[in-house]
């Protein structure tokens, strides 16, 4: 890169295509948070431009891309939670149940993250888990997940089953994950992470 | 502009760091020189070596006065537009 790159700063203006209004329009460069475009984060109070008729954010420019790079990577690396011991176990049994290995309980529960947050388990209720006598216990254990739609599904499922913590969505997905494969043994979900289980060996 | 001189241009360009990005409904996770997994020496590579018939160009949907250039190449076994 060479040294004669424009820096923008707040208030500079220029001017820009805005895909709201459909032309040409003057934009200024403020500081706004602008999501990614598969929702998976927000890159905060980044230098953008901002169409001067309606508002919207229309143009980012080179200089923010670090900015952008890292928040990418930010929500990439392992997401730590901390839970009670005994969900660990639940995860533990379960994945016994399903004839998986001590690492197998990660795909458990990535599973169940993914296909809670897109419809394809129910979310009904699942903030009553929280309610339960299973909820509770110090948070002594911790919980690290990895994966690149694994901050993506968190952030759905927290608005999907109004539960605005990362932990207490975690409890309640192990608990659903209780209910599921060691209480109820429903054929769903177990029949899927059988053929995971197998595969995964 | 043909494609020899507008190749030219945004290589220009992205050495001088002169780039913006379009954003629609959020940063493009797919645009990767936005979010910084593609730098502009890597595209420029790409565009380098991409061929005439690779390229295509018509005017902007929302400004006539402004050209639109599509490249679609590949490079290093991956397809890249």
């Amino acid at each position: 890169m060479t040294h004669d790159m424009k820096i923008l700063k707040v208030g500079d203006k220029e001017k820009a295509i805005c895909n709201t209004c459909q032309v040409l329009v003057g934009v200024t460069y403020q500081l706004r948070d602008v999501p990614f475009s598969d929702q998976s984060g927000v890159v905060k109070d980044v230098l953008v431009g901002v169409c001067d008729v309606c508002d919207t954010v229309t143009v980012l420019p080179y200089q923010s891309t670090p900015k952008v790079k890292q928040q990418l990577a930010k929500q990439r690396t392992s997401l730590e939670v901390r839970v009670p011991a005994h969900m660990l176990d639940i995860l533990g049994l379960a994945s016994v149940e399903l004839g998986g290995d001590t690492n197998f309980i990660y795909n458990i529960i990535k599973y169940y993250l993914h296909a809670l947050s897109n419809g394809q388990l129910p979310i009904k209720d699942m903030d009553k888990y929280l309610l339960s006598d299973l909820a509770k216990g110090k948070a002594q254990k911790r919980l690290s997940l990895k994966g690149k739609n694994v901050a993506h599904d968190i952030e759905q499922l927290k608005k999907l089953a109004h539960i605005p913590s990362t932990s207490d969505l975690i409890k309640s997905v192990v608990l659903k994950i209780n209910d599921d494969i060691l209480v109820h043994k429903n054929s769903q979900p177990m029949k899927f992470l059988r053929s995971l289980a197998a595969i995964s060996n | 502009m043909g494609f020899k001189d507008a190749r030219q241009r945004v290589i220009a360009c992205l050495k001088s760091g002169n780039v913006k990005h379009e954003i629609r409904n959020g940063i493009d996770i797919k645009n990767l020189l936005a979010t910084g997994e593609l730098d502009a020496e890597e595209l420029a590579a790409i565009l380098r070596q991409a061929k005439g018939n690779e390229h295509q160009s018509s005017p902007h949907h929302c400004a006539a006065s402004i050209e639109v250039h599509i490249v679609k190449t590949k490079h290093s076994g991956r397809n890249w537009s």
